[in-house]
């Protein structure tokens, strides 16, 4: 029996679509069965950061309304045989899709599949109601400001009155160096203003941004985002990945790059 | 150690976090308004037993920790004018 994941920020524009592939594809590397559906309806991305938007031939939408079976909308990844993607409608209203809908076809994924990632759409409307409904954990990505905590803290509240009280926080972007001159709230800061637990930090990094120009994702890759994200897919599969020393920033991430040099 | 660094220098990154704090209470306050009306209510039916106070001129507000020195918790602070001390019979 599979699980499903939900990653969702509230604020757009944190990283969840790149956070959903890289989690995704990292659980691909640790031999999982994963299946990643995008549930922004009308504004699907989640293909192109994965680079399989040319073989879209069916979407969430015809499974939901039954014009094609689950396994015809399912695009296999390009380089692991047990990733799987379901695109979104590009053309279709948020309102094509209903939470029993999602929660029916989530069940379903779970019998076959390991992982179930939703990429969830910025907001806290129908489309964010529809990628919680089957989920059973969360993961809530948020950046080191002010007005993307406020808007987690918010979805964190809401996923609680929806019955799912095990979100895990993702700091993304983060810039050490801004930390140290006390110009960003450190990753502590954030995970006790939101008053919940850790999974994983990912530095900012401009290997994201050459990753998704060229439709692979980095995880795994001997970048500190690529080691940020497989850190964090395997703490998803329950693995006690130790935490690296977050108080002493410097020394941290100093000793990482000096790793990669290697 | 906080509190040293925050007199030191207040650095952009305090700012954010004390910000926070503050706008996160009161979010997370907004998010049950209705319980603040129904304390508000509350306390007012329970004192106005007693006093003579003025309803319109109520205040409740809810503060982060280690605003006030005397609770290290969230506390709630009302402000409830008294017209009459006067005890009411």
């Amino acid at each position: 029996m599979g699980e499903v994941i939900v990653v969702t920020s509230g604020k757009g524009g944190v990283g969840k679509t790149t956070t959903t592939a890289n989690v995704g594809t990292g659980l691909a590397r640790l031999g999982k069965k994963v299946v990643m559906i995008d549930t922004d309806i009308g504004l699907r991305n989640l293909d192109v950061v994965m680079g399989l938007e040319n073989r879209i031939v069916y979407n969430l939408v015809d499974v939901i309304e039954g014009s094609c079976r689950i396994k015809q909308a399912l695009i296999r990844d390009k380089k692991y045989d047990s990733l799987y993607l379901m695109p979104s409608a590009q053309t279709r209203d948020k309102n094509a899709v209903n939470p029993e809908q999602m929660k029916k076809l989530t069940e379903e994924l779970k019998e076959e599949y390991d992982y179930i990632l939703l990429d969830c759409p910025a907001g806290i409307e129908q489309g964010f109601l529809n990628a919680i409904a089957g989920a059973d954990r969360a993961l809530v990505v948020t950046t080191p400001e002010v007005s993307a905590i406020r808007d987690a803290d918010r979805i964190i509240g809401l996923l609680e009155s929806n019955g799912i009280r095990n979100s895990r926080l993702i700091v993304n972007r983060i810039r050490p160096d801004l930390i140290r001159r006390g110009d960003m709230m450190s990753i502590e800061d954030v995970s006790e203003i939101l008053a919940i637990d850790l999974i994983g930090a990912v530095p900012d990094d401009e290997n994201i941004v050459i990753s998704t120009n060229q439709g692979t994702p980095l995880v795994g890759s001997d970048t500190p985002a690529g080691q940020a994200y497989m850190n964090i897919s395997r703490r998803v599969t329950g693995e006690t990945v130790p935490y690296l020393n977050l108080k002493q920033k410097k020394r941290f991430f100093g000793k990482r790059r000096k790793g990669h040099r290697k | 150690m906080k509190k040293f660094i925050f007199f030191k220098r207040k650095t952009s990154g305090s700012i954010a976090r004390e910000r926070l704090k503050i706008l996160l209470l009161s979010d997370r306050m907004n998010f049950t308004s209705d319980i603040t009306e129904k304390i508000q209510r509350d306390l007012i039916r329970c004192i106005s037993k007693y006093l003579d106070v003025d309803e319109k001129g109520m205040q409740i507000r809810f503060e982060p920790p280690g605003k006030n020195q005397e609770a290290d918790s969230s506390c709630i602070k009302a402000t409830i004018p008294v017209r009459n001390m006067k005890q009411r019979r």
